[in-house]
């Protein structure tokens, strides 16, 4: 039976056992160290939590093509793959908090930030309350993911980027609390999330186009952030007047929320879980439609329908796979 | 459409799977280098071609930044430090760069 995804303030149960199972995969070793993964610095213990911020930053750092800019889009990034990618990513790790919990009725929750928006982007909203994510801070210093002096169960950012995008260790080896800073200005951040009338303008968007094909709603040539269409909408590069959707919550949310190492923060799975649920609803209501095919040239190896979503093709996976996952995982509502 | 296998997905998502397939992405092909790098933009007009190469070096209180400032065809400006800003004002970029690394940039955001 497939799990149900619900809203993290309509669930206590699903919002301990997220705040409980990351927790632990944070103390999870995997057995390797940050040299194994190129990682610069003292050689330091990997957690399993923690692979999922390395395998983020390093597949932001694969540009399509192979040869080309991972600025104009990368594996996860900046282009139609955007949505199966995180997808896969999402499923990845609520296994592994299943696993770790001995839990397989686990379901992620979702963080709605359009209700928040639609209620004036407040940053005490119940979200930031200590019985969930904690508030903003450097470091967080409430909540279950705060950073407590002398307390060794503190929740530790280990792995983050540099100023040149690069993989490094938080606190020179040392690690360090989590950082959010909420609605700073531009260009520091952004000072509202987004409402449910962008979601809305996203799912109902259509190309000006006097012939479109079905998957011109999704994307177009030359699938990037230049290109329109749902997926560039709701993640937020079009219209190209200021950040919107997706990446309007990373800025809003600022902190850890900023750099390529944003799985730092728990919450960012809630925010792409809510993400992935915005992508249901079109699926729902488009059809389960991709594009590009494989008849695209290999100039987007990488984000073709049936390519593999990771590299080296050590997963199975593609973006047709990830098109109907409804064996897998339902949402209680979509927008 | 081809439904999930929850074996599949155990199988993918064990930690030592995970981790032996980002241990061999440890230097990947294309991984991008620090300072100022080229962005090339090209294109065709009345049948000629055109490039146009962009390096941004910027310098913060008289030291170069390592950060890089990409520039695409539409003429918004991307740095892979600040994955999800788009800028139309190279200034701007390196404000946001400086107060999210303020300790890149002498601590002093």
């Amino acid at each position: 039976m497939a799990l149900v995804r619900r809203n993290i303030l309509h669930d206590q149960n699903a919002a301990k056992k997220y705040i409980t199972g990351v927790g632990l995969l944070k103390k999870e070793s995997t057995g390797r160290t940050t040299n194994s993964f190129g990682i610069p610095g003292p050689v330091n213990p990997v957690y399993t939590y923690d692979l999922f911020v390395i395998w983020h930053i390093r597949a932001g750092m694969f540009p399509i093509p192979r040869n080309g800019d991972p600025m104009l889009r990368n594996y996860a990034h900046r282009g139609p793959v955007f949505l199966p990618w995180h997808r896969l990513m999402l499923i990845l790790l609520e296994y592994n908090i299943q696993r770790i919990l001995g839990d397989s009725s686990f379901a992620l929750p979702y963080w709605d930030w359009s209700a928040d928006g639609d209620d004036g982007s407040p940053t005490d909203a119940p979200i930031w309350t200590p019985g969930y994510m904690g508030g903003q801070g450097n470091p967080v210093s409430d909540g279950p993911f705060g950073f407590f002096p002398n307390d060794p169960n503190n929740f530790t950012v280990r792995i983050e980027t540099g100023s040149d995008g690069q993989p490094s260790q938080a606190g020179n080896g040392r690690g360090r609390g989590l950082v959010r800073e909420f609605a700073r200005p531009w260009p520091e951040g952004w000072a509202t999330l987004p409402t449910s009338a962008d979601v809305k303008a996203a799912l109902e968007f259509a190309p000006d186009n006097p012939n479109p094909r079905p998957e011109d709603r999704y994307d177009v040539i030359d699938f990037s952030v230049n290109s329109d269409g749902f997926r560039s909408r709701l993640e937020g590069w079009r219209p190209a007047t200021r950040p919107w959707t997706h990446n309007q919550v990373h800025l809003w949310t600022g902190g850890d929320m900023l750099p390529m190492s944003s799985p730092n923060d728990p919450v960012f799975f809630l925010h792409h879980c809510n993400v992935d649920r915005t992508w249901e609803s079109w699926l729902q209501r488009y059809g389960r439609i991709y594009t590009p095919d494989m008849t695209a040239p290999d100039t987007y190896a990488g984000e073709r329908i049936g390519d593999t979503l990771a590299l080296p093709a050590s997963y199975p996976y593609t973006p047709k796979d990830m098109l109907d996952v409804s064996n897998w995982c339902t949402y209680d509502q979509l927008p | 459409m081809t439904a999930i296998d929850p074996e599949e997905v155990a199988a993918a998502a064990a930690p030592d799977t995970l981790g032996r397939y980002l241990a061999e992405l440890a230097r990947p092909a294309g991984e991008q280098t620090s300072g100022p790098a080229p962005s090339v933009r090209t294109t065709e007009h009345q049948g000629q071609r055109i490039t146009v190469t962009t390096t941004y070096d910027v310098v913060v209180d008289g030291t170069p930044v390592t950060a890089q400032l990409h520039v695409a065809d539409s003429g918004m400006l991307y740095s892979p430090a600040l994955p999800y800003h788009q800028f139309t004002s190279a200034l701007d970029a390196v404000r946001a760069l400086m107060s999210t690394y303020p300790d890149h940039f002498g601590g002093g955001g």
